[in-house]
């Protein structure tokens, strides 16, 4: 019954989406005044579908109906709770299931949120979100029905054991809830185009939907490294495989877009980039998917195998043609408000930092696809393995790194070269030599040498340098301003400008996770030995002692671990225990590695297999500073949340000139407040401080003027319109309501 | 319009510093990809080729020696009834077993062997066409 009615939903979901169409091109044609009323009805009854399907296929899941292909492929009797619930999903039907739920979720909060020119936007966004949501339902509905029930029981085959991991319930639903999130900026980017209105309005309104997703995205990133690392046990965290790859390309270019996006709310530049970077990114998540799901990189022969893949090709295509087609036409609109001034600005630094990022893009999609693309060029089928990726996007990584420092200290408009240098100079050369020494300790401890390494060591700790001396004196300056103590204004300061800070914070993040990428990928040393009882190993400062096997049953599954005794010099430290579980359902026996972590280094064992005379094999591995890179991702997600958090709630007072005109103004106000603080921090001399704060100021003065002209105008013709209908029944009861 | 042409030159020449880097790159770390069946084909030609080879795996021929770390089996193809004996100095994987799917780099050698130095293997995420890949690489020799 559950079953059915979950099965009836998604049907029902299938012909509601098809209708809903219709009907927002019904309202579109007749330019109805009740379009947005309709969005929300048709929006939330899409959710209520999606909601009413995904709940009754978790309790089937729950309730171990395994008379579904689906409850019988992912879950057994014997399963925890909590990893029946991820089995919903865990699966491929299950999981895009999942992501209907979320869509029309996100589609549904969407459509009903209020903002600038909403009326005009969100029937257009909803529509967009409804076009997405009705491609995941006609494959929910005809080639992957996570509803298949059949006479018979199923065999229940369970989770897969390397998948019963917390990470399980962590990894794939943060991945998800980050690609998904990327349709609403994409949706209103489209919205504007079809508007013609391609002011910043989007940028703002999608703010905080794009920094979420991209929360999302990294946080799955990161945990899912942290996964591979801790339960796949081959000493690593990221192997560019195909599936790596694909989560990591729309992560590029919405960090690209985030940065760029700056620029167009400041400054009205970049408008077309801006959407082409947000396209690409929502672009390559369905890229992603379509990848992870359709075997295109495994299969030798055909291009896609089975629905799945023709599916998403189909789906990729029509959805890739026909933004192309609607940025296209609507290019002549896309133009900037304004020029670039000066080589050397922070708009241009911007610039660059975007084509690092597409170039890194470029060279993970190229390597990604590029059996598939070498095959359609040439004939032959040429594939590439990891140096590929490590040569393109390691260099380039550490120009970001560098820019990252650099970033900060450049004015907008206008920079020189020579007050650029006169800031950057001494954090440079300390973090040169702070750099080479940590690179010449790394190279004394593990005998290892890597200009890489060394280079992006010294770029991090430059990075960090830059973070260090940008809050301080923010701080100072703020502090001598206010008197207050600096404790509190460093709190002030925190909460008046969230966006830079905790921007800020997610440089030092990411800096932490430079220097963890750099030592553990460029100092990393590895044995394998072969120990009987009593032998030891030695590897870095560490001595492992093999002291023998044991046995323990765990359930129905038996582990079969090793002894081995850690010593550091004269010191004893613990004894570690690599495993191996076999399972007594025949599958295949799986590795469980252990793990010494310390801040500068992890020794990590596992044991590769037994031989003869009660011997076995270990793989050992020292990993130096890898646990940085989990410390930054902490750091990261902080960073970000600050950035999200809600700056404090300023009155909306809503202005009957309120538009265009009110943007503007506020864009230049802010504009006053940044050239402001690039002079009390220095990027600026006072020269240039004055002329532009001059030209700034004129325009605002105008721009108040015209303003204050509008809003008379409007109060003018209110007023007369008020005069006419005075005594009308109507706007008396209207001014009674305001009054109250 | 000077720091427009500046500006594009600028710019113009990263993405050429990109473009020349990527294409070292691809020299540099590319190889055929090909399958069992086209390998056994191109016979004598494919020796000392530096070739990914994917397949699946035959059960029955998996053999691993912990002690020198050395993991032989044979790989079979889908189409056809062609194999190829390979060895593989490094870790055995979890999941080794029959017909699972396998993508081997390394060369093909003189004796019809496959030295491999790279193992990858699908991970057991339940996707039905694709799931995660795994790499193994190969490890220096096992000390005794």
């Amino acid at each position: 019954m559950v079953g059915w009615i979950g099965q009836a939903a998604l049907r029902v979901l299938f012909v509601f989406i098809a209708a809903s169409i219709v009907i927002y091109l019904v309202n579109f044609r007749r330019k109805s005044a009740d379009t947005l009323k309709w969005s929300r009805i048709l929006m939330l009854i899409q959710f209520c579908l999606a909601f009413v399907a995904a709940t009754s296929l978790l309790s089937l899941l729950l309730s171990e109906n395994f008379h579904y292909v689906y409850v019988a492929e992912y879950t057994s009797r014997s399963l925890p709770l909590v990893y029946k619930i991820a089995a919903f999903w865990g699966g491929n039907q299950g999981s895009l299931l999942f992501w209907a739920l979320i869509l029309t979720l996100y589609g549904t909060i969407v459509t009903f949120s209020k903002h600038q020119d909403s009326r005009r936007m969100l029937p257009i966004v909803s529509f967009i979100m409804t076009l997405i949501s009705g491609f995941y339902v006609t494959v929910l509905n005809f080639a992957a029905n996570p509803f298949v029930h059949t006479a018979a029981l199923q065999p229940a085959s369970g989770l897969n054991p390397l998948l019963q991991n917390p990470g399980m319930t962590v990894h794939p639903v943060n991945v998800y809830l980050g690609y998904i999130g990327f349709a609403v900026p994409f949706a209103y980017a489209m919205a504007g185009l079809v508007l013609k209105k391609t002011d910043a309005t989007w940028l703002r309104v999608t703010r905080r939907w794009t920094l979420i997703s991209w929360l999302f995205l990294s946080i799955g990133i990161i945990y899912g490294a942290h996964w591979s690392y801790e339960e796949l046990g081959w000493g690593g965290y990221w192997a560019w495989d195909p599936v790596e790859n694909a989560s990591l390309l729309p992560w590029l270019t919405a960090t690209a877009f985030l940065h760029s996006g700056i620029v167009q709310e400041k400054k009205g530049m970049l408008k077309g980039w801006n959407i082409i970077l947000v396209s690409l990114t929502f672009l390559l998540t369905i890229l992603g998917t379509f990848l992870t799901r359709s075997g295109v990189l495994w299969s030798i022969h055909a291009f896609a195998n089975g629905p799945m893949g023709s599916y998403f090709g189909v789906y990729l295509t029509v959805f890739t043609i026909g933004t192309l087609v609607l940025i296209v036409l609507r290019w002549p609109v896309l133009k900037a408000d304004r020029k670039f001034e000066a080589v050397v600005s922070k708009e241009s630094g911007f610039m660059l930092n975007n084509l690092l990022f597409l170039g890194i893009t470029f060279a993970v999609f190229w390597g990604t696809l590029f059996p598939v693309l070498s095959e359609a060029l040439t004939g032959n089928k040429l594939m590439v393995s990891a140096p590929f990726y490590n040569e393109v996007a390691l260099p380039l990584g550490i120009v970001i790194l560098i820019l990252m420092g650099i970033g900060p200290v450049v004015a907008w408009r206008r920079g020189t070269m020579k007050s650029i240098v006169r800031s950057v100079i001494y954090p440079l050369l300390v973090s040169i030599i702070l750099g080479a020494s940590a690179s010449a300790a790394l190279n004394a401890f593990y005998h290892r040498q890597s200009w890489l390494g060394t280079l992006s060591i010294v770029g991090a700790v430059f990075v960090a340098l830059t973070v260090f001396i940008e809050f301080y004196k923010s701080v100072r300056a703020r502090v001598r301003l206010t008197g207050e103590s600096w404790g509190l204004s460093l709190w002030r300061l925190l909460g008046k400008n969230r966006r830079r800070y905790g921007g800020y914070i997610v440089h030092f993040g990411i800096a932490l996770m430079a220097v963890g990428i750099a030592g553990s990928g460029a100092y990393h040393i590895n044995v394998q030995q072969q120990l009987s009882r009593g032998q030891s190993a030695t590897i870095g400062n560490y001595r492992l002692t093999f002291e023998g096997m044991g046995v323990t049953k765990l359930n129905q599954n038996s582990r079969m671990y090793a002894n081995l005794v850690v010593h550091s010099g004269h010191r004893t430290l613990g004894v570690l225990q690599p495993a191996a579980t076999f399972y007594a359902n025949g599958q295949e026996p799986s590795t469980n590695i252990a793990l010494f972590s310390r801040p500068l280094q992890d020794l990590y064992v596992v044991m590769l297999g037994t031989a003869p005379n009660s011997q076995a094999v270990f793989d050992i591995h020292v990993n130096p500073l890898v646990e940085f890179i989990w410390y930054g991702g902490y750091l990261f997600v902080i960073g970000t949340l600050v950035s999200l958090w809600p700056e404090a709630f300023r009155k909306q007072g809503r202005d009957l000139a309120d538009g265009p005109v009110q943007n503007e103004t506020e864009r230049l106000y802010q504009e006053l407040a940044d050239l402001e603080y690039d002079y009390r921090m220095n990027k600026i001399d006072s020269g240039t401080y004055e002329i532009n704060r001059q030209q700034v100021s004129e325009t605002l003065r105008a721009l108040e003027e015209h303003r204050q002209d509008l809003r008379n105008r409007i109060l003018d013709e209110l007023g007369l319109e008020a005069k006419l209908q005075s005594g009308a029944h109507r706007s008396g009861r209207e001014d009674g309501r305001e009054r109250k | 319009m000077a720091t427009r042409w500046k500006l594009t030159t600028a710019l113009i020449l990263v993405v050429a510093v990109i473009g020349v880097l990527i294409r070292t790159a691809v020299t540099h770390a590319s190889s055929y990809y090909v399958t069992v069946h086209q390998l056994t084909t191109e016979g004598r030609q494919a020796i000392g080729q530096k070739t990914t080879v994917s397949g699946e795996i035959v059960g029955s021929s998996v053999h691993w020696l912990p002690a020198k770390s050395l993991l032989t089996f044979t790989m079979k193809d889908k189409s056809s009834n062609n194999t190829i004996p390979v060895t593989f100095h490094g870790a055995k994987p979890d999941d080794f077993s029959n017909n699972w799917p396998v993508i081997v780099s390394g060369t093909m050698g003189k004796n019809g062997q496959f030295e491999a130095s790279k193992l990858l293997i699908k991970c057991p995420s339940k996707y039905k066409a694709k799931g995660q890949t795994k790499t193994y690489k190969a490890s220096p020799t096992v000390k005794q």
